[in-house]
């Protein structure tokens, strides 16, 4: 690999430099789609490059498939290695936070995080603007990839957290309403997310409130009946966990999840299941030719081969319209790929009114949901 | 040829005889002592540095959107009492202390007299068996232990399995009380017993074997002779055993499936979840002063018991 990675280094710089090859395609890049730095000369390749590159993403299959398809390519583009940190989305944010403060090195080079995490890093000014010229792929990315407005950041995925269960445990109608979880068949065998928004969103819009000017003090109280019923609460894994130790039948987690689990069936109620994005940023603070890279590294994320090797590795849905989307996921309402899917299925709230209130949301969901 | 040098080592060593030479030297004897508990001062200080940042950001309000620093105030404070969510915080502070209270008066219960077996058991087998048999939950790591608990407390685990056997389905405890209570003992016991064990060690055998021939029964022996003398290894015992079940964090996230949080856990997810260093920074100082107090009152009224009823009688 070293061997290779030094042979394409030497091609590259022998013959036409890669900034020259970015700057030439940037050309085909809508201008509709201009949230991101344009600046008017691309940037320049660097004298040097960084030993390696440090990308943060979750672990299990989200590593894996970063590690084999965006990392990958990236190194064999540029001949630098990638190391996938897999800290805690939250946990990165606040050391991000902290070393920009404080005026270090961030300690990981791109984030694969929440869309509201990354809005807020671009809001607090922890992330640097992203560069149009070195993104190539961003003509191809759909609206849900770049919202209007964003600047330091590319969605690069989105994820659907619908009612998940156990068929060998359970059955569960066709049809059902967010108010199904509420029956008293479900205590003691029911898990729900440590985070509010997938609990949250849906119970609000069974209630009919208005997250932006309601108060939401009823729907806290709503979640509140769930609180015996609830048997385990957590992220992803603590789900597998307690499905696995016989501990939970049903619960909402990522339809990504679930199919990675195996055996278990999912629902989308009808009032439809909260749709988030996964997004990808450079922290602010790194040396110019790491932020270079890092953005180069972007670019490879949402390439059309490596969203569809992502939407084949981790279950969610691709914001690259020319990425191959894999049979599992068609006609899947827990899988919306277009606008009109996630119109008819999908609970979207604007990431800025999620970002400004995860303080105030996240302690009284907690308070609801423990004991 | 470069030149080397070779003798660089021994002048290094040399320097370092001298330095003792001189810390040896009689005008630096007064000050040895201070220059010995420096590396503990220094090291505290740095601690109390932190706590006082601690404090710092607890009392200033802050808006965690921005990511912005406000003005000095006690939002943070009022946070953790009042609503929405001041009655979770304190139903946590509680639990965190009542069931550390609780595993450590049981913890001394049973690690006692598991400490004076070992020391007394004329069986040298006996007595390695003891001691391997505690020190085997400190040879795998905290997450590994609870995970092994984990597997053994759950619905499809050892305990659900036996239960089944009985026509009980779903007898498993993890996410209970029970469960959390469980796996924090079993970290607990072993410890008491190691830290009492030399204190145990200490009592000459003959006091025991002289109240026996006076009569004394085995309960008044422990009573007025093993546990007053043990009292230095049980004190260290309960602060060490009090203080590791007080900052508890993997028994609850894990044996308690995220259901019954220790101030740990919520401090974690304030941290985190809800990116607010601040109320979490407000949260811990409060854990902080009560888990002091609770360490330093029983010494006070141990000592005031002394001072007012003990010396006086004598």
């Amino acid at each position: 690999m070293r061997y290779f990675a030094t042979n394409l280094k030497g091609a590259i710089s022998g013959s036409v430099k890669l900034a020259t090859i970015m700057a030439l395609s940037v050309a085909l890049i809508p201008t509709a789609l201009t949230g991101i730095s344009d600046a008017s000369e691309p940037a320049a390749e660097p004298d040097k490059k960084p030993d390696r590159l440090i990308v943060r993403t979750w672990g299990g299959s989200w590593k894996d498939t970063y590690a084999k398809g965006a990392a990958a390519s990236f190194t064999a583009k540029t001949g630098i290695p990638v190391e996938i940190d897999v800290t805690s989305f939250s946990e990165i944010q606040v050391k991000i936070q902290q070393s920009v403060n404080a005026k270090r090195r961030p300690p990981v080079d791109v984030v694969l995080t929440i869309g509201p995490m990354a809005y807020a890093a671009q809001v607090q000014k922890i992330s640097m603007p992203l560069d149009k010229h070195l993104l190539t792929n961003l003509g191809e990315l759909s609206s849900i990839g770049m919202p209007a407005g964003t600047t330091n950041y590319l969605n690069v995925s989105t994820y659907s957290q619908p009612i998940v269960y156990n068929p060998k445990v359970i059955t569960m109608p066709a049809e059902i309403s967010w108010n199904e979880i509420f029956d008293k068949k479900y205590a003691g065998k029911l898990f729900v997310t440590n985070t509010y928004s997938s609990l949250l969103y849906p119970v609000a819009k069974m209630l009919n409130l208005d997250l932006a000017k309601d108060d939401l003090t009823p729907a806290f109280k709503k979640i509140a009946e769930l609180k015996n019923s609830i048997s385990a609460t957590g992220d992803e894994e603590e789900f597998v966990a307690g499905i696995e130790a016989g501990e939970v039948t049903v619960g909402i987690t990522l339809a990504a999840t679930a199919l990675e689990v195996g055996g278990l069936k999912w629902i989308v109620p009808k009032e439809g299941s909260v749709v988030g994005t996964e997004a990808m940023y450079v922290p602010a603070g790194l040396p110019e030719h790491v932020s270079f890279y890092a953005q180069m590294f972007i670019n490879e994320a949402i390439s059309a081969a490596n969203q569809g090797a992502l939407a084949a590795g981790i279950g969610e849905s691709p914001v690259n319209v020319k990425a191959s989307i894999p049979d599992f996921m068609k006609g899947d309402p827990a899988f919306p790929l277009t606008d009109a899917d996630i119109a008819k299925y999908g609970i979207v709230v604007p990431v800025d009114l999620d970002a400004r209130n995860r303080d105030k949301w996240q302690a009284a969901y907690t308070a609801a949901i423990q004991k | 040829m470069q030149y080397r040098d070779v003798a660089f080592g021994w002048r290094v060593i040399d320097w370092i005889i001298d330095l003792g030479a001189k810390l040896r030297a009689e005008k630096l004897v007064r000050i040895r002592p201070y220059l010995m508990v420096a590396p503990a001062f220094i090291l505290v200080s740095l601690l109390a540095i932190g706590i006082f940042y601690l404090g710092w950001l607890s009392i200033h309000s802050f808006d965690t959107f921005l990511f912005q620093q406000g003005p000095i105030s006690a939002e943070q404070y009022k946070r953790l009492i009042e609503p929405p969510s001041g009655e979770f915080y304190m139903n946590t502070l509680s639990r965190t202390l009542v069931m550390s209270l609780l595993v450590t008066a049981v913890s001394m219960v049973l690690g006692l007299p598991a400490a004076y077996f070992i020391v007394r058991t004329p069986s040298r087998t006996m007595r390695v068996l003891v001691l391997v048999l505690l020190l085997v939950p400190f040879l795998m790591g905290e997450i590994v232990r609870t995970f092994a608990w984990f597997m053994i407390l759950a619905n499809r685990g050892a305990l659900g399995w036996i239960l089944g056997l009985f026509g009980i389905e779903d007898g498993g405890i993890l996410g209970t009380p029970q469960g959390v209570f469980i796996g924090m003992l079993q970290v607990s016991v072993p410890l008491v017993a190691l830290l009492v064990m030399p204190a145990v060690r200490r009592i000459d055998p003959n006091l025991e074997r002289a109240a026996a021939t006076l009569g004394a029964s085995p309960a008044r022996i422990w009573r007025h002779i093993l546990i007053p003398l043990a009292w230095p290894g049980l004190a260290a015992a309960v602060v060490v055993v009090l203080l590791l079940n007080i900052a508890e964090y993997d028994m609850p996230a894990i044996l308690g499936l995220g259901r019954l949080p220790f101030v740990a856990n919520i401090i974690g997810d304030i941290y985190t979840l809800q990116q607010n260093l601040y109320l979490g920074s407000a949260f811990s100082l409060v854990l902080l002063v009560i888990s002091s107090l609770m360490i330093m009152l029983p010494f006070i009224l141990i000592r005031l018991y002394w001072i007012y009823f003990v010396a006086r009688k004598t």
